[in-house]
């Protein structure tokens, strides 16, 4: 064997049992059952993701799932405040995104202002679209007292009374609040918390037997009277009266009985009435910001020491915050706070002690999407600005299997077809060509897996057309030693002339096809990155196997001169 | 097996009736791209948003139509998607002003109801309005009284409508700035609503929905454009530097014409341009590049070896030797695009349809394009030398 030929015959086996090494972890994962991978990425979650991680990935085209670009808008922000503002929101997103628990999501930065997310496998988009996309303004602020609400309350009755009743409770079909379901939403009777040193307890602690009912209807008390009952510090509305209570609420008048330092605040979910039906809470919140939410360090969930079904959702200030906390907590130990997420109510724990190290915890009814959901909120709490979606893409899981499905099965009945052409075009050395071609498709593949690219549906077109194209190489190098042989070489001389005559053109086509594919590369986006990434790799292996594969195979089979006539 | 023997066609005799059959393409293609004012650009390019529904059972697209008409999208294009339980809903124009105050006034009444609220102005504001901006409307709303600005403008936040500026301008009126894209997103949840709600015995599924807003898709154009300049010119560079200069018009010419002819086939069947058939026409490119190249490079090797024939002679002699080789190849990418066009799927169809002219258009043209223009190249400036030496 000459040096050239041993280095080829070197060359090729490195190639071919690197791209197949690549390949081990996606052939695994493919030929494993939907049982077995279900029972694997419990058991062994570190190795599973490892294997994920090494096979051939899917677009989210293929995989279903949620796309968003989102941009971060700093026009809010002081000049000193805008420098990292982008990598900062977009570890925040990857902080918040970890938590939907999807494989495999991608966050990252693209161009001066923008942040790209993909969710592969994602189903909620709405949820998504929520924790993803708000503005994290976190802060926590006082709940008045009863003494203080009912003052107020007082004050409202008073200063309605004189307006006709009927103007007042006109309660027009304003409620239209979509997609609320009453019975996962109870969380008024909440049995009594334990009381542990260092905690808040997160929602009503009180047992309904505590309320205050209110009613009977006074046209003497036109607010008072819409208030189905009062727990400790804060009111139910019953949903019929909602309307009629958001209504008052904004109603010039009541502007005078409230006071400036305090805002009445709903909260969003439905509670359940002990005497039936279902009501809103409504919280008398002070306007003042009692701890802002910019120096939460961290916030996790873990189970409840007592409790070990629920989750309690544990956090953490920095130094600064931790001063703050300890003031605010010392100060009003024994009073309900309210944790407010953009305006909105999102928690309202009773504060048991003085906290001094910034770190406590909040227990709850929760759910554990909803203790996961809080915990993700309040780190959020430091992300100062808004995130606008300029883009959104959700592929449902079905399109994605039936894509791949179909694109497999052209793939392979396009493959099918060259390959019987090529032997009955070219006898054997058609053979050798068809070989090539599959040894191309385990080379792109295995480059696909390495390289981390995700295969995309453009990406599988991109494949079924270098299975096309790919044969050209050796159709040009095929014609050529035809034309040598007609010229009545010799065998050996008649291959050595083809490949070297064909090498300057197959270098040229590819290369400029390359130029196509690499800008196509650089200035696409999603999926059509995949179909360029395939259709680069796929030409740089067409070449390596055309002219070094099928060579060397030419090589060996006319090395010893014992070939009369070539089967081509 | 062997489809050509030596053959010994004289192609560049064809080279005036094959400029006439282009010609003719090419000025079909344009007048079509003239009367309707250009490509017909997807949401990818224009922003708009696209939904994708299946239905368990068939339905014919008129009560499709129905449905989405009667939830107030107009003018939004519905296409039967591969079977009658398939179907595609572009809403292509981005909504105008009206529905963006339709949302906020909603929201308004809502968190804030009994304070009148009424519409003062609205209009659409340019995307470039500043940097920060993608675009959206200013509408300018009063009220007997204003609330108390944030929490107003965060409780309608909350109510789903996205806001990007909310600032008091009298006593009594705010002026909202609102995004685009919030109200496509809105939008798009409205129209599925509708749909489940119009066919209640019916298992409706949503596979795939998308919202692109107008400065993303005007982005994306620019970057397209520069995409195909910078792959022109790395191409011109390229075959400028491996051949001569009139090989690189010879070349170039023929991918605007297979291309153009591409596009106008679009136009004329009203097919969309998407970012994938985008991509590929690039690959159109591509290939006929690879075709081209290889008739050239034997172009280049015969002007060694043949130095007394004539050009056209040459020419022809090289577009025959390299014919055989240019059939098969043409016919194996052709089997596999035929393969992609009716068993890829219905998400890759006009991607495939594209493959599929380009791969015929782009044979044809290395063969009676871009060769023939070296002739003409060759005939113009060999006769004006010739004048120069009389």
């Amino acid at each position: 064997m000459s040096r050239g030929l041993r280095f080829k015959v070197i060359i090729t086996l490195v190639v071919l049992l690197g791209s197949l090494y690549f390949l081990i972890p996606t052939i695994r994962i493919a030929t494993m059952s939907p049982e077995e991978r279900a029972r694997r990425s419990v058991e062994d979650v570190e190795g599973y993701d490892r294997l994920m991680k090494q096979a051939i990935k899917l677009g989210l085209d293929l995989s279903g799932g949620m796309y968003l670009a989102l941009e971060v808008d700093d026009s809010k922000l002081k000049d000193s405040e805008k420098i990292d503002v982008v990598d900062r929101a977009r570890e925040i997103i990857v902080n918040r995104v970890d938590q939907f628990g999807v494989a495999e999501p991608i966050v990252q930065r693209e161009g001066q202002k923008r942040i790209i997310v993909q969710l592969p496998g994602l189903q909620d988009p709405d949820r998504a679209r929520r924790l993803i996309g708000q503005t994290a303004m976190l802060e926590w602020r006082l709940i008045r007292q009863q003494q203080e609400l009912a003052a107020v309350l007082n004050k409202m009755d008073r200063i309605l009374r004189g307006i006709p009743a009927d103007s007042l409770v006109e309660t027009a079909d304003l409620e239209t609040e979509i997609g609320v379901v009453p019975d996962t939403a109870a969380v008024a009777d909440v049995a009594a918390a334990p009381s542990l040193d260092t905690l808040l307890t997160g929602s009503p602690v009180e047992t309904p037997s505590m309320n205050v009912p209110l009613q009977t209807v006074d046209r003497d008390k036109p607010f008072t009277s819409l208030i189905t009952s009062v727990y400790r510090d804060w009111l139910l509305v019953a949903e019929g009266d909602i309307p009629a209570v958001r209504r008052l609420l904004a109603s010039p008048e009541a502007a005078d009985a409230i006071p400036g330092d305090s805002r009445f605040i709903w909260y969003d979910e439905w509670i359940n009435i002990p005497e039936g039906g279902r009501g809103k809470f409504l919280f008398l919140v002070s306007t003042e910001e009692g701890v802002s939410g910019k120096n939460l360090v961290n916030a996790s969930t873990s189970p409840n020491p007592s409790s070990p079904t629920q989750l309690i959702v544990n956090f953490r200030f920095n130094r600064r915050g931790a001063r703050e906390f300890s003031r605010f907590t010392g100060e009003n130990t024994g009073r309900f706070t309210a944790i407010i997420l953009d305006g909105k109510i999102r928690s309202y724990p009773i504060i048991r002690v003085k906290i001094p190290d910034g770190q406590g915890y909040i227990e709850g009814n929760f759910t554990d999407a909803e203790a996961r959901d809080l915990s993700i909120i309040l780190r959020a709490g430091a992300l100062p600005v808004d995130l606008n979606v300029v883009e959104e893409r959700t592929v449902g899981p079905s399109l994605g299997a039936d894509s791949i499905r179909m694109g497999v099965r052209a793939a392979i009945f396009g493959l099918v077809l060259v390959v019987l052409f090529m032997l009955v075009y070219y006898k054997i050395s058609g053979g050798i060509a068809s070989l090539a071609l599959l040894f191309n498709l385990i080379i792109l593949c295995g480059l696909l897996a390495y390289l981390g690219a995700a295969l995309t549906l453009p990406g599988i077109a991109g494949i079924i057309l270098t299975i096309g194209m790919a044969i050209d190489a050796n159709v040009l190098i095929f014609e050529r030693i035809r034309e040598e042989l007609r010229k009545a070489k010799t065998i050996r001389s008649a291959v050595d002339a083809g490949y070297d005559r064909a090498f300057t053109t197959i270098l040229d086509a590819n290369l400029t096809t390359l130029i196509t594919a690499v800008v196509l590369w650089q200035f696409g986006t999603g999926a059509i990155k995949g179909f360029a990434t395939t259709l680069s790799i796929g030409i740089i292996a067409s070449m390596f196997t055309a002219l070094v594969f099928s060579r060397m195979i030419f090589d060996l089979w006319t090395r010893s001169g014992r070939v009369k006539k070539l089967s081509i | 097996m062997k489809f050509f023997g030596e053959t010994h066609i004289n192609f560049a005799s064809f080279r005036n009736r094959a400029f006439i059959i282009s010609g003719v393409l090419i000025v079909a293609g344009l007048v079509s791209l003239a009367i309707k004012g250009g490509p017909d650009l997807s949401i990818d390019f224009m922003g708009g948003t696209l939904v994708q529904v299946s239905f368990k059972e068939a339905v014919p697209v008129g009560e499709v139509r129905d449905v989405v008409e009667r939830a107030g999208f107009e003018g939004s294009h519905i296409q039967n998607f591969g079977g009658p339980n398939d179907y595609l809903i572009t809403i292509e124009k981005l909504e105008e002003a009206g529905r963006a105050s339709a949302n906020l006034m909603d929201a308004l009444e809502t968190v804030a109801p009994g304070l009148n609220w009424r519409v003062v102005e609205e209009r659409e504001l340019a995307p470039d309005a500043s940097e920060h901006f993608e675009g959206g409307n200013l509408v300018i709303v009063e009220a007997d009284s204003l609330p108390e600005l944030g929490g107003l403008e965060s409780a309608v936040k909350a109510a789903g409508v996205g806001i990007i500026t909310a600032a008091a301008e009298t006593e009594t009126r705010i002026a909202f700035r609102l995004p685009f894209l919030g109200i496509e997103a809105k939008a798009a949840e409205q129209l599925k609503a509708a749909l489940v709600a119009a066919f209640p015995g019916q298992e409706v599924s949503f596979e795939r929905t998308e919202t692109v807003g107008p400065k993303v898709g005007e982005e994306l154009q620019n970057r397209t454009w520069a995409a195909i300049i910078i792959s022109l010119f790395g191409i011109l560079i390229y075959i400028t530097w491996r051949f001569e200069f009139k090989f690189a018009i010879g070349a170039i010419l023929a991918l605007i014409h297979d291309v153009v002819i591409t596009l106008g086939i679009f136009s004329l069947l009203d097919k969309e341009i998407s970012m994938v058939v985008v991509a590929a026409f690039l690959t159109i490119v591509g290939y006929s590049l690879n075709d081209t190249i290889v008739v050239f490079d034997r172009i280049r090797e015969n002007f060694g070896l043949r130095r007394r024939e004539s050009y056209e002679n040459m020419i022809n002699i090289s577009i025959n030797e390299s014919l055989s080789r240019t059939v098969i190849t043409s016919l194996t990418t052709l089997i596999v695009v035929l393969f992609l066009f009716f068993m890829g799927g219905e998400v890759i169809h006009d991607f495939a349809f594209a493959l599929l002219i380009g791969v015929v258009v782009g044979t044809y043209s290395s063969i009676f394009v871009a060769s023939p223009v070296l002739i003409e190249w060759q005939n113009r400036i060999a006769g004006r030398l010739k004048k120069q030496k009389k």
